[in-house]
């Protein structure tokens, strides 16, 4: 296996009695060239590569089995369970999921999806889902922004549904259109929390409607979602404009025909060449309910958590309608760590027309985010209000896509 | 293998890392008959052969929590001048010489693909658009696209970045700007695409429709791609930026202690290619039998200059690495106290540019986007070594190879060529006060003569320097002071000396400068030959 030495080297004059420097070196390489030995990873490397392929890829495989986190409405605590994935489906073009997950406080759930994306040239995306969540404890202070924070109790949420979405995404995916028709299934029983009283021993169905008997749904939804913005370093820049209609059809005869508008506007500035950003979110959610109708509790907008009043209790608001806005300063620590410092404030109704400022609620506070280009890969944000001081450790954006509970 | 390595480890400081430190495994003597080594010689790759694979994930997570620089050692790698021979690592261009078509051509023999082009295969990962091509010829050629928002910025920063580290002396591939019509390009029946998830797959019409359809074009409808000519077929892998490979009989030094990987740090920071990783690396081995070698190329320059391939550069690239260390002071300042780099103007109206600047470039301070273990042992020497070649590049030359890039707009190369020539001065101000930076020795009419870098580019005014002479006895490395002046005279005793003598002098600015150069001669018969230089940094 000696190596000779080469042609190169001996253009260049190097024979041993003129070349002894060169002739050492050729020595030594003729002396490995005994002992070569195929190209293998450093040990450390090599120990990596075991564990990615036998611990790491099966937990977070994104094709095949894997293991699920999260899948449950907030509140429920770190959940945690099997997932099934396919994304290599016709052609890359649908990917299919299903999951069961349960969580630390008891609640569970599970869903099958399977999404057709990137048909039609990249600008139409079919969906069909179904699934289940039993919520096993979430929490319910009364109706209005007068509720008492000591009147804290919890109910048990079952929704079972079925969704069939077309999303339609033009200009570059700088706007989507979508409709989803759906059905919804409720049951809502006693909560489980140890330690706080039952929605049902401390309210009536006369100032809770829907607490003693539930309505089934056909739902509708419109999803209009428009990207003024393009891409940052640290996050977004511009502005992103969301709006969701949906439509509840009681098919129970209980009188609970209303439509729920969502709507969301997040505008980011960016200063220092998008080292620090302004961001400013307004939301607002209103149910209108028909005439002799009302919007049953367990589907009225809250307000309270992570993602609007982060001074106040998740779910600490319920009414027909809530509003927040929201400010926050954003400055880079590091390419993959951001801190923030934010003041929410908001407010509910009972009434679209009520509407306004009244029985505004405030709260401030300062967060860390863990980074991966834009996306805040895991958020830990801590809030101050006069009902407390909250501690929020999320795997989400605070101005992410609207999303919904049933 | 370890110990294998080991073994060859313990050898190396006798071999080829000379830094005057002796080469007692052939002999006492500092210096030998062949010294300086113009060429390091080259043995046959003849072993079983490994295609090195590199895990991404663990290359950047341990090198990023090292990223504290180990303590400096002295490179090997290096003869007797401290420069580096020619190798299959690195070769000798000299720059100055080259004219300004060898320049714009570089290392590309085979031209730019010839239409019509054959489409053989796509790829759906990756953060930039990319398939592979047949030209007319047969020629393979790896093709990838700028992102919609920067046409020109990645694809010239592939070629211009290529052409210079040819120029400065390392292996590339033929890297071309390729402007054609979509009609140029047929699909092969053959052609796979390699998705993201599945398996590769027959590439359809509509499937190469809608590759080309994120292919940013011209307003003319032309598209605009870079070409890069496949190396040949008997890959290897990528090389590591430590440690040796142990199938290649010619890798001895450890590649985190080769100056011309150490140094190469100083050449990325003027190009600003900030992606320094071993994946963008390939060793190839060419040739048969007794003249095959392994060839180690650099790839993939499509995050230089003002690019992050799929993206404008982020600012805080080339200023600070990704994960560690963390600035603490930002979280209790509410980032009101912005760092100089976060605030200089990048030339947002030329888009093909993205964010390249000269502004707020420290050449000391660069970084790559997490810590390289070669760069981060660069000595002043390596660094030295390196900004010597950056500032070969005369402002001519530097516009020429930018002009590869095929810009439309000419304010585009002018903006170019304006930061680099500024980015290359800034890297020369800043090195060559590390060291004296004297070069070109020789005796002239028994005197000693040298350029100083510093007064040739224009850094500092011409300076007295100290000259002091000495004997220098080869067989026993000892020195003989001779006193006298201190000046560039050469002793006359010195006259006296036989043929195979050595001489040497240290030349210093004053005494209170820890700045200086050993210069050693030997009597060739009629002249004095330069065979070594040694030198202390600030």
């Amino acid at each position: 296996m000696a190596g000779s030495l080469s042609a190169r080297a001996q253009d260049t004059g190097t024979s041993n009695a003129n070349a002894p420097r060169a002739q050492a070196v050729a020595d030594a390489e003729r002396e490995k060239a005994k002992h070569l030995e195929p190209q293998a990873p450093p040990r450390g490397e090599r120990k990596f590569d075991h564990i990615e392929k036998n611990i790491i890829k099966p937990i977070f495989n994104v094709n095949g089995p894997a293991l699920k986190f999260g899948g449950i409405p907030t509140g429920g605590g770190f959940s945690l369970g099997p997932q099934y994935t396919r994304q290599d489906l016709l052609a890359d073009h649908l990917t299919w999921n299903t999951y069961v997950a349960g969580s630390t406080k008891k609640w569970y759930g599970g869903a099958s999806s399977f999404d057709f994306h990137d048909l039609a040239n990249g600008h139409l995306e079919l969906r069909a889902d179904g699934g289940y969540q039993n919520s096993a404890s979430v929490w319910y202070f009364g109706e209005g922004p007068n509720s008492s924070k000591s009147d804290k109790t919890d109910f048990d949420r079952e929704f079972t549904t079925a969704h069939f979405s077309a999303l339609g995404h033009f200009f570059d995916q700088k706007l989507t259109v979508g409709y989803t028709v759906g059905g919804l299934l409720v049951l809502v029983g006693p909560g489980n929390l140890s330690g706080t009283p039952t929605t049902q021993t401390l309210f009536t169905a006369a100032d809770t409607p829907g607490l003693t008997q539930q309505s089934n749904f056909i739902t509708g939804t419109t999803t209009v979602q428009l990207d003024f913005g393009h891409l940052g370093f640290s996050n977004p820049e511009g502005l992103q404009v969301e709006a969701d209609d949906s439509q509840f059809f009681d098919q129970s005869g209980r009188q609970a025909n209303f439509h729920l508008l969502d709507t969301e506007a997040a505008y980011y500035l960016p200063l220092t060449n998008g080292m620090r950003t302004l961001v400013f979110r307004l939301r607002n959610e209103t149910a209108f309910a028909e005439n002799n109708q009302v919007v049953p509790f367990y589907l009225q907008p809250t307000l309270g958590g992570p993602d609007d009043l982060r001074g106040y209790d998740r779910y600490r608001f319920y009414a027909d309608g809530n509003s927040v806005a929201t400010a926050e300063y954003r400055w880079s620590i590091s390419q993959t760590l951001e801190m923030a410092i934010f003041g929410d404030g908001g407010n509910v109704y009972q009434r679209p027309g009520l509407i306004g400022f009244r029985d505004l609620r405030g709260d401030g506070g300062f967060g860390f985010r863990i980074k991966n280009k834009q996306a805040s890969v895991m958020r830990f944000d801590v809030g101050f209000s006069p009902e407390g001081i909250h501690i929020w450790f999320v795997f989400n954006d605070v101005f992410g896509k609207l999303s919904r509970i049933f | 293998m370890v110990r294998v390595q080991r073994r060859f480890r313990q050898a190396l400081p006798h071999l080829l890392g000379f830094a005057l430190a002796g080469v007692t495994a052939c002999s006492a003597q500092q210096f030998l008959p062949d010294d300086p080594l113009t060429r390091t010689p080259e043995v046959a790759a003849v072993g079983k052969i490994n295609v090195q694979d590199i895990n991404a994930l663990y290359n950047f997570a341990h090198n990023s929590f090292r990223y504290k620089s180990p303590a400096a050692t002295d490179s090997r790698g290096v003869n007797t001048l401290g420069e580096v021979p020619d190798s299959s690592w690195f070769t000798n261009r000299n720059i100055n010489s080259l004219n300004i078509e060898a320049l714009k051509k570089g290392g590309r023999i085979h031209g730019a693909p010839e239409p019509p082009y054959t489409v053989v295969a796509a790829k759906t990962e990756g953060v930039s658009t990319g398939f592979r091509i047949r030209d007319a010829r047969g020629l393979l050629y790896f093709v990838k696209a700028d992102p919609p928002s920067n046409i020109e910025m990645a694809t010239s920063a592939d070629v211009v970045g290529a052409l210079f580290l040819y120029a400065a002396g390392y292996n590339v591939p033929e890297n071309y700007v390729l402007i054609g019509r979509r009609g140029d390009f047929h699909l092969s029946k053959d052609a796979k695409i390699k998705r993201t998830y599945g398996k590769d797959h027959r590439l359809s019409e509509t499937e190469l429709r809608q590759i080309f359809d994120r292919i940013p074009r011209y307003r003319d409808g032309s598209i605009r791609l870079m070409a890069s000519l496949s190396l040949p077929p008997k890959i290897a892998g990528p090389f590591r930026y430590a440690g040796v490979r142990s199938d290649d009989p010619n890798d001895l030094v450890p590649h985190q202690q080769r100056r011309d990987l150490r140094a190469l740090e100083v050449l990325f920071a003027w190009i600003n290619h900030t992606d320094a990783k071993g994946e963008n690396s390939l060793d190839t081995v060419e040739g048969t039998g007794e003249n095959s070698r392994f060839v180690h190329h650099l790839l993939d320059f499509g995050d230089s200059l003002g690019s992050d391939s799929d993206i404008a550069k982020d600012p805080r690239h080339g200023q600070e690495y990704i994960v560690l260390p963390v600035t603490w002071s930002r979280m209790y300042t509410l980032g009101l106290h912005s760092a100089d780099w976060e605030t200089v103007h990048f030339p947002k109206e030329m888009e093909a540019v993205g964010n390249f600047t000269a502004a707020a470039f420290d050449p000391l301070a660069w970084k790559t986007n997490y810590p390289n273990p070669a760069f981060v042992q660069m000595t002043p020497l390596d660094g030295y070594w390196g900004a010597k070649r950056v500032m070969a590049f005369n402002d001519e030359q530097i516009r020429a190879i930018v002009e590869e890039g095929r810009f439309q707009d000419p304010k585009v190369v002018d903006y170019i060529t304006h930061v680099l020539e500024s980015r290359r001065d800034a890297i020369g101000r800043a090195w060559f006060r590390q060291v004296l930076p004297l070069e070109g020795f020789r005796i002239v009419d028994d005197h000693l003569a040298f350029d100083d870098l510093a007064v040739q580019y224009g850094f500092s005014s011409p300076s007295s320097y100290q000259v002091n002479w000495f004997v220098w006895h080869n067989e026993v490395q000892q020195r003989e002071d001779v006193l006298g002046p201190e000046s560039s005279q050469v002793p006359n005793t010195f006259k006296s000396l036989a043929a195979g003598s050595y001489i040497g002098c240290r030349v210093t600015l004053d005494h209170a400068d820890k700045r200086s150069v050993t210069i050693y001669f030997r009597h060739d018969g009629d002249n004095w030959k330069l065979v070594g230089i040694s030198r202390t940094t600030a």
